[in-house]
């Protein structure tokens, strides 16, 4: 099998041109969508890799969150662009809409495992993105609050 | 109207047009901040949550002035919180002429990076391969298609008379599931799972979601949990849309 045709292959390039579909929905401007296409691709193949290396599902979340903040942050001061405009279209592919639907699906179908085996799926990869997003804000803002202090205090 | 009101109004109407196109309170607190500051009003206080501004500052002259803003429909356009971003910039490095910043103001308002159809041609790439994403074949890509772009017809129309996102998410996701069953039935190789999987991430509240985190790391947690809680009823209400129409059909085919 060519390596084109992997799934993972597939998977990361269908995630990158899915979050540019987004980009383009939340009217990003066109010289910016190659920044959300590779932001996008990198957070599923940061996912990959990471459940393949520590074999958890939350840790390969956690990593492609942190991976996609990163990214957004360098990105944001590099292109002078807002963090939102390059961190939503790449988070959006590890949203868990799959487990969303699964999950209703068994409430409707009456399937009690369905529906808690795929809603706690939901909340571990939500929180787990949750997680991954906070590690690296949780130093920019501390980042940035130490800058304006020294700025005010030169004043 | 004097160049107090005008500066003030213009203040505001920067940050009403921030938080409605989908911008990150914390990012609208900052700007109001810096424009006031800018135009030379002192002890400026700007609080903001999902859908209000509320502005005190006191102007040359010692009078102290409070106006308030409510936001009501938040749509997601992030080229304006862009382009207001540079605008806000632009003011705070010394472009302090009024008619000048009024004409900027009115392009942004109208600017649109893209035609209505670019908006069609996105609905139909994201369903399709979101679809391929969680495993689905090209047949099922394929219907997916004729869905996404009858979500975002139905979304345009419905935006002209109603203000009510979860009421748009109910009527979208019952849309969506009636297409993707009544597909099934008629072309046994489609996967109906996958197929509303790939249109569903479309109704997704994902920049909710993105700016809840955001603005509970940064402090803000009123505004944090507000947007928690709305994504939230979101995908409920996406839920909803998906049971009443399952419950129905699932006994008709």
């Amino acid at each position: 099998m060519s390596i084109i045709m992997r799934p993972e292959v597939i998977q990361i390039l269908s995630a990158g041109i899915a979050g540019l579909g987004f980009a383009i929905i939340f009217h990003i401007r066109p010289k910016h969508l190659p920044v959300t296409f590779v932001g996008a691709s990198l957070g599923w193949l940061l996912y990959l890799a990471a459940k393949q290396v520590w074999r958890a599902n939350a840790i390969g979340m956690i990593f492609a969150a942190l991976g996609v903040t990163v990214y957004s942050e360098i990105g944001a001061r590099l292109f002078h662009m807002p963090v939102s405009v390059i961190y939503t279209p790449a988070i959006i592919p590890m949203i868990p809409g799959g487990y969303l639907y699964y999950c209703m699906r068994g409430f409707v179908t009456d399937s009690q495992e369905d529906f808690v085996e795929y809603g706690s799926m939901l909340l571990e990869d939500t929180l787990s993105i949750v997680l991954g997003t906070m590690i690296v804000l949780t130093f920019v803002s501390a980042v940035a609050q130490k800058r304006k202090r020294t700025k005010e205090n030169r004043r | 109207m004097n160049d107090t009101d005008n500066r003030i109004n213009l203040i505001l109407d920067i940050g009403e047009m921030l938080l409605s196109n989908g911008a990150d309170v914390n990012r609208v607190e900052d700007t109001t901040m810096r424009l006031s500051s800018a135009f030379e009003f002192r002890d400026c206080q700007v609080h903001a949550i999902n859908s209000s501004i509320i502005l005190t500052l006191t102007a040359p002259g010692d009078t102290i002035i409070t106006r308030a803003r409510r936001i009501t429909r938040i749509d997601t356009d992030l080229d304006k919180v862009d382009e207001l971003n540079d605008l806000s910039r632009k003011i705070c490095g010394g472009m302090k002429d009024m008619a000048c910043i009024g004409k900027e103001m009115e392009r942004i308002r109208n600017s649109a990076p893209y035609p209505p159809f670019m908006i069609y041609f996105a609905y139909a790439i994201s369903a399709s391969f979101f679809t391929l994403f969680f495993g689905g074949s090209w047949q099922d890509m394929l219907y997916s298609v004729p869905i996404a772009l009858t979500l975002r017809f139905v979304k345009v129309r419905l935006s002209g008379f109603n203000n009510n996102k979860m009421v748009d998410n109910v009527i979208l996701s019952a849309i969506l599931t009636f297409m993707a069953l009544v597909g099934k039935r008629f072309f046994p190789v489609l996967d109906s799972d996958l197929i509303i999987i790939g249109d569903i991430m479309l109704l997704i509240p994902g920049l909710a979601f993105c700016n809840s985190i955001h603005d509970m790391v940064m402090g803000d947690t009123i505004s944090g949990v507000l947007s928690m809680f709305d994504a939230v009823l979101r995908a409920l209400s996406i839920a909803i849309g998906y049971v009443v129409v399952w419950a129905v059909m699932g006994r008709l085919l």
